[in-house]
């Protein structure tokens, strides 16, 4: 045997990169917050397409909602998509509230192009979300609801790894320990100094788990939202 | 191109319907009462009772004397009618335009599409062998008008009668004067003066015929010849575009439903396409071997006329239809509200939603209902919930979009429904803490209040609500309002509206 070619070469780092789908080594860079300390220790650098990545509603309020579209911005920007998907079952409408147009517009949303998908089973829910994840129009697909079940997470970062569109799952009640996802967050309200800015957006992030970073985890961050930059900003709390 | 009407009369339809739907084809003689002033009376009765000479009107003790093996049942007079619509539908897959014709009859506009089954008469001769294999006794007539086809169905000697082209009035003349559907007081009153058959009255001067006897009696006599329009109304609105299979033997397997439908979809794409179309609904019929049909319709948000995207709409909802004994006809149509397809943009809109998406949103929609994929729109109003809507997603029409100032602040997530909160007052008036969801929330931080009028040019217009933006200890921000109660007397009542991210 002689010395393997530069194009066999080629060939397998190319399978091996397929091999580790999901942890950011694809076409499709990820979208990075922006901010080092999160961003590096995300594998690819940054919340991808490519992966399913699980946030948790701490409070019954509206910050993750906010982190949410916070994050939309970005990916929507960042991919140049502006289209999002949004699933859920048609009683959250009540139990969470509707995404509120007029309140988009300081995430640089614009309201239309956010697409709601009212199903009456949580398995429908699912169904929507996997198909949205194989439409190369969407910037991003957020599923909403109760926990994910194992199965159903594994099914969707399957599907995400394939496509280029970036799933997110809005958990609205405390998840299982066992999860497919790539990372899991948990977003908290932050009380906002006595005298500071009313509308200025914070919260309190914690990184619970990441996919290849067992140690040092979990991580806290307090962040805040800047809408003219679409840019996170790290505050010290 | 000439007009051509087949007309079908059942005589013995009350009767035959009851016995097909019990499944008891040897119940013979049959009659129907109905309970009328003065007890039960015969309503309708099958060949054998007529035969014997039992008739519609005859008590049902008279009946049972003249005939005491006779079987006899209650009629049902509005199932008779929904049977007749079905048996109209199932027609469909003969012609477009099928209309009842009165309590026991059927009128198809048939011009045009004869050839399709091998001529009138052999058309003709299909349906009847058709309907008496359903166990239903048939006449009918192809004429050149509504009225005549009628008539002949229900008065002329045989039991299918087909009249050339042209050869309408030849053809009634021998027909009695009820044929012309007159009331029967009035062919009481021609009859004394000889005026028994149609014949009689064409050859008579129409103005003292109408002077003596009104215009509906000429009227009717100028529809049955053609003279006077009779449109056939069709119970549904034929759809422009239809393209349809006929299978030799019927089809069952789902694989075979779906490979018969592809080519199906092929032909409409390619009738869409010549005439530069696109279509928004498409429905698909399957007529059934035992007489029954099955429907299935798919909407779409931007006219189409892609057979690949209309087999993949079809595609997984092909299973909805049940091919019970089998599938004999599939009829693929695109509907009325059909516009000219989007033609490309001048320039390219990067906003637009592409084709990738557009099939999503259809998929999903068709899955779960049209009302549960929607999109955000943004409106001119003041009243928070006014202000912005949720609409079916990608359908064309108007797209409002409104710049919404920043200020005052929104929140990002609006309940479906205020829900109601106990709040606690603070000395200065201000709201101090509430209770929503069995959860307490200490406010440290209430800014407000911000009125908002009502719209009071709209008739359901409420009272003003008193808008506070509030954050709990915890740094939670809620969208909370007053409104005072329309009794001065009552505490004002609080409510959560939204959620502050």
């Amino acid at each position: 045997m002689g010395v393997p070619s530069a194009a066999l070469l080629a060939d397998l780092r190319r399978r091996i990169g397929a091999l580790e789908r999901g942890c950011g080594r694809s076409a499709t860079p990820a979208i990075a917050f922006g901010l080092p300390a999160i961003d590096a220790l995300l594998p690819g650098g940054g919340l991808g397409a490519h992966g399913l990545h699980e946030i948790v509603a701490a409070s019954g309020d509206g910050a993750a909602f906010g982190f949410v579209l916070a994050l939309f911005s970005r990916f929507a920007h960042g991919v140049r998509r502006p289209w999002i998907l949004w699933c859920r079952l048609g009683r959250e409408g009540q139990e969470s509230g509707l995404p509120y147009g007029p309140g988009l517009a300081r995430f640089g949303l614009a309201p239309e192009h956010l697409i709601l998908v009212e199903a009456e089973r949580p398995a429908e829910v699912l169904a929507a979300m996997e198909e949205g994840l194989r439409c190369p129009e969407l910037a991003a697909v957020l599923g909403e609801g109760a926990a994910l079940p194992f199965v159903a997470g594994l099914r969707l970062q399957r599907t995400a790894e394939t496509g280029g569109v970036a799933a997110l799952w809005l958990n609205r009640a405390p998840p299982p320990p066992a999860s497919a996802a790539v990372s899991r967050w948990q977003v908290q309200a932050v009380a906002a100094p006595p005298e500071g800015v009313e509308e200025a957006l914070s919260w309190q992030l914690t990184l619970w788990r990441c996919r290849g970073k067992n140690e040092n985890l979990p991580c806290q961050w307090r962040i805040g939202w800047r809408a003219e930059e679409r840019s996170f900003a790290l505050q010290d709390g | 191109m000439a007009r051509r009407i087949l007309a079908l009369w059942l005589p013995y339809w009350p009767a035959e319907r009851w016995r097909r739907a019990q499944g008891a084809r040897d119940l013979a003689p049959l009659a129907l009462y109905l309970p009328q002033a003065g007890g039960f009376r015969l309503s309708a009765v099958d060949r054998g009772a007529a035969e014997v000479g039992l008739y519609p009107g005859l008590a049902l003790a008279d009946a049972r004397a003249i005939w005491p093996e006779l079987h006899a049942a209650c009629g049902d007079p509005r199932a008779d009618e929904a049977a007749l619509a079905a048996l109209a539908d199932w027609c469909g897959r003969y012609s477009p335009w099928v209309a009842t014709d009165g309590a026991a009859g059927l009128r198809l506009d048939i011009s045009g599409l004869a050839y399709l089954f091998g001529g009138e008469a052999a058309l003709a001769e299909i349906l009847a062998r058709r309907l008496v294999d359903f166990g239903f006794t048939a006449r009918l007539a192809v004429a050149d008008t509504p009225g005549a086809a009628s008539g002949l169905a229900r008065f002329a000697a045989a039991e299918a009668t087909l009249v050339p082209p042209g050869g309408t009035a030849a053809a009634l003349a021998a027909l009695p004067v009820a044929a012309l559907r007159v009331p029967e007081a009035l062919a009481a009153e021609l009859e004394p003066l000889g005026l028994r058959r149609i014949g009689d009255l064409m050859r008579l001067p129409r103005g003292p015929l109408a002077s003596r006897f009104g215009p509906s009696l000429l009227y009717r006599l100028d529809q049955a010849l053609g003279s006077a329009p009779e449109p056939i109304s069709p119970r549904f609105p034929p759809a422009p575009f239809r393209a349809r299979a006929t299978f030799g033997e019927p089809i069952r397997d789902p694989e075979q439903i779906a490979a018969a439908f592809q080519p199906l979809a092929e032909r409409l794409a390619a009738m869409l396409a010549a005439e530069e179309r696109g279509g928004r609904k498409f429905h698909l019929t399957a007529y059934r071997s035992d007489g029954t049909l099955g429907r299935l319709s798919v909407g779409v948000s931007r006219p189409l006329r892609d057979a690949k995207r209309l087999g993949r709409l079809f595609a997984e909802r092909l299973g909805e239809i049940d091919p019970g004994f089998g599938i004999e006809v599939l009829l693929l149509e695109a509907a009325a509200d059909v516009l000219r397809a989007a033609e490309a943009p001048l320039l390219p809109q990067p906003e637009a939603a592409g084709e990738n998406l557009t099939a999503l949103v259809d998929r999903l929609r068709n899955r779960l209902g049209r009302g549960r994929v929607s999109q955000i729109f943004v409106h001119d109003s003041h009243i928070p919930e006014r202000a912005f809507s949720l609409r079916p997603a990608l359908e064309d029409g108007a797209r409002p979009k409104t710049a919404w100032p920043p200020r005052p602040p929104r929140p990002v997530s609006l309940l479906r429904r205020p829900a109601p909160i106990h709040v606690t007052l603070s000395a200065a008036g201000g709201p101090e803490s509430f209770r929503w969801r069995r959860l307490d929330h200490l406010l440290v931080r209430s800014i407000g209040p911000e009125r908002i009028a009502p719209e009071w040019w709209r008739e359901d217009a409420e009272r003003s609500r008193d808008y506070y933006r509030v954050e709990d200890r915890a740094g939670r921000r809620f969208w909370i309002y007053r409104q005072s109660s329309s009794r001065r007397a009552d505490a004002p009542a609080w409510y959560l509206h939204g959620l502050f991210a």
